[in-house]
């Protein structure tokens, strides 16, 4: 038994045969393999692959629904109270006492409201997005999938949210009594526009977030300042008459400027400001944004995992 | 040979960079190198025009960053269905070998051809939210692991008697025990059905009755349907028992590779080299106050036979030679990072007196050990932490019993520490 281990009847040595250099071996052939794993190599199917793990994006979401409102005791009324509260002491602030008019005779509540709507998603999900690679660092150093899933399950969250205010919206159109024009069918494309306004910043902070910690607590700031920078508790009108259409312009290149005055017009119909070149001047930067975020993802996505 | 590649490796490398705690670049460093961006260029361009190489800004830089790679130029080809174990000592480039070939990093150099679905298990439970019930969870880890939905509903009863928590399934798992919740991991990733699987050391867990349904599983896994495994261990038995070839890595290279049971015989021969340190962080990220460091803890042997005495050479380095005199304690854990016993020497009167002795030499004469490997953590104390190295060395086992009867099995892998005990008769049955 001990003389088998003996040096002499080792099969092994520090240099063999599996560890020849390749070139004495065949070539390997492409196709020999699915794959081949190397460095600075994009994915090839990226696309593809992102939409192959629609399954694990759809199990996040899901995880990060049912996980939410565990352990507390109003539960999702969270989501409905939040916004609520904001709205009024927007409208309280900004209506009775800076005493701003509002769109046409839009009750400055429904007014306010309607831009709560958008902003409280885009700050939502700027917000979990922002944070979501930090946030499951354990998977993104354990397991392989396409990391843009990370950010992307994230929103549905905010869309959740979003869903659920529109509850408050009804009912507080019914206590107004206010009657919502055709334009309220534009709602859906009108939120997809607000996903790509919020994925885009979201993208792009969650990438860097993982390198740059910095923003975690940068973040919560951008995110309190753009609430008053935002023509949330206002008009836009209000800024529009203040800086002329030139300047207005340039206050559009905030693209959550052409989400909100986008949310007013489809619900508080004719009767709200709407200024398409603004509205055009934020789907572009939007859209811009989006491809930075997107660009810049894939560019560091690969080492995630060796500085997360 | 005429079995098909599943995966091949050409000539790998992965190179990391360690930096310095203070270094650690943050959002200030980054804008300060994007503002001095124009200078560096410039200046480069002036050097370039001047004729010298650009060597000296490349060492000034190579100050900041220490490079280290993790793997040099590894080329290898494991054959569809093959049962790979993979042996190393810490920091040998096992986990970032894994890593790679799970697509989780990607090499600085050379390429990876991969072939079919792969499955990686580099942590028992990633993904587990400590909210969520057995039955989510199993939904949650299955798809995280790379499952559809319906392979983990058709499966999912065999995973819940499996893990046995049938009772408790719909209990969050943060009120599991740790027995039930490592159960419950393990048994999703059992069930995963991919054409590659790569495991990390996730046998070290649980109790030994857990450990012994776990290796029985993935024998099972192992020879049915020939599917390729990489599977890194520390628990040498188990890499001879599944596994048909081995790997041997040191320094990031192939020192060994063949037949399971001689490679891992080598290793085990291979005695410790000074320069196998464990811990690559530098002693002064250590906690602890500093004054005194140990600079070196190293077993006489890689790998010691269960009764013989165990020698364990220490250096310690006085930086401050104010320090009062202090004493030392070795923590020995096994695979399960149970500890099995403290040393402390003040209970044999030796103190540590900053200056004086740099080397120390510690025999451990009993208790007999059982098989298996083993870690020592090391701390220097008098009224409060001096230097406190987790891990410090490991050292293994062999599987030469002191006992004459040939007997293996529960006895031995149920206890802590093997008994020097006898069995006689003292009585006859009464006739």
């Amino acid at each position: 038994m001990k003389d088998s281990t003996s040096p002499a009847s080792i099969t092994v040595e520090p240099a063999l045969t599996r560890d020849l250099p390749l070139s004495f071996k065949q070539e390997a052939q492409a196709e020999d393999f699915d794959v081949w794993l190397k460095a600075g190599q994009g994915e090839k199917h990226y696309w593809l692959d992102l939409w192959r793990y629609r399954e694990l994006f759809l199990v996040l979401a899901w995880r990060d629904v049912a996980v939410r409102y565990k352990q507390t005791i109003v539960g999702v009324a969270w989501s409905l109270l939040q916004p609520f509260l904001v709205m009024i002491i927007m409208t309280v602030v900004f209506g009775r006492l800076a005493g701003l008019h509002s769109d046409g005779s839009v009750p400055y509540a429904i007014m306010v409201f309607s831009a709560m709507l958008p902003w409280q998603f885009f700050a939502n999900s700027l917000f979990t997005s922002g944070q979501s690679l930090t946030g499951n660092s354990s998977l993104i150093s354990k397991v392989y999938f396409p990391r843009l899933i990370v950010p992307a399950s994230t929103v549905v969250v905010a869309v959740i949210d979003f869903l659920l205010s529109l509850l408050i919206l009804g009912a507080m159109m019914v206590f107004y009594r206010f009657m919502p024009s055709w334009h309220i069918l534009a709602l859906p494309l009108l939120l997809i526009l607000a996903f790509v306004a919020s994925l885009g910043p979201g993208v792009l902070v969650a990438a860097l977030n993982v390198k740059y910690r910095d923003f975690r607590f940068l973040l919560p700031f951008v995110i309190q300042f753009g609430l008053y920078i935002c023509p949330v508790g206002f008009s836009s009108s209000v800024v529009r008459e203040k800086l002329g259409d030139g300047l207005f312009l340039l206050y559009s290149l905030n693209p959550m400027v052409g989400v909100i005055d986008g949310f007013r017009w489809a619900i508080l119909g004719p009767a709200a400001n709407f200024y398409l070149p603004s509205f055009l001047v934020s789907i572009a930067v939007s859209a811009l944004i989006l491809a930075l975020g997107i660009w810049y993802f894939r560019k560091t996505e690969r080492t995630f995992a060796d500085i997360i | 040979m005429s079995r098909p590649p599943a995966i091949r490796i050409e000539n790998v490398s992965k190179r990391f960079e360690i930096r310095r705690q203070a270094e650690v670049g943050g959002l200030r460093h980054a804008l300060q190198n994007l503002a001095l961006r124009p200078a560096r260029i410039l200046h480069k361009q002036v050097r370039r025009l001047q004729g010298t190489s650009t060597g000296a800004s490349n060492q000034s830089r190579g100050k900041q960053k220490e490079l280290f790679w993790a793997l040099k130029d590894l080329s290898f080809e494991i054959k569809q269905g093959e049962v790979i174990g993979l042996i190393g000592h810490n920091g040998a480039g096992k986990s970032t070998l894994l890593k790679i070939v799970s697509r989780i990093t990607e090499p600085t150099t050379g390429r990876i051809g991969i072939k079919g679905r792969v499955a990686s298990l580099l942590e028992i439970g990633t993904g587990f939210h400590p909210d969520l019930t057995g039955r989510e969870n199993i939904l949650l880890n299955g798809a995280i692991l790379g499952m559809s939905r319906r392979e983990i509903v058709s499966q999912f009863d065999d995973i819940v008697a499996f893990a046995g928590v049938e009772k408790f399934i719909d209990t969050p798992v943060k009120r599991y025990s740790t027995g039930m919740y490592v159960r419950l991991a393990f048994a999703v990733a059992a069930h995963l059905n991919p054409e590659i699987l790569v495991i990390d050391e996730i046998l070290a867990v649980g109790d030994a009755e857990f450990q012994r349904k776990c290796l029985g599983k993935m024998r099972e896994v192992a020879t049915d349907s020939g599917r390729t495994i990489l599977f890194v261990s520390h628990q040498l038995t188990s890499v001879v028992a599944l596994c048909s070839r081995a790997i041997l890595l040191q320094h990031g290279r192939v020192e060994a590779d063949g037949d399971a049971k001689s490679v891992v015989e080598l290793y085990q021969k291979q005695s410790l080299s000074l320069d196998d340190s464990e811990d690559v962080r530098p002693s002064e990220n250590r906690p602890g106050r500093g004054t005194m460091r140990i600079t070196m803890i190293k077993p006489e042997r890689r790998v010691f036979d269960p009764a013989a005495d165990k020698r364990f050479i220490i250096r310690v380095v006085t930086h401050d030679p104010e320090e009062v005199p202090c004493y030392l304690t070795l923590v020995f854990r096994d695979e399960n990072n149970h500890t099995l016993f403290v040393l402390d020497s003040r209970h044999v009167g030796v103190p540590i007196v900053p200056g004086g002795a740099s080397e120390f030499s510690v025999v451990l004469h009993t208790p007999w050990m059982r098989p298996g490997e083993y870690t020592v953590s090391a701390e220097l104390l008098n009224f409060d932490v001096i230097d406190n190295w987790e891990q410090a060395c490991r050292f293994g086992v062999s599987n030469e019993l002191p006992y004459s009867g040939m007997i293996r099995g529960p006895a031995i892998s149920s206890s802590l520490v093997l008994p020097e005990f006898s069995v006689t008769a003292s009585a006859n049955t009464p006739q």
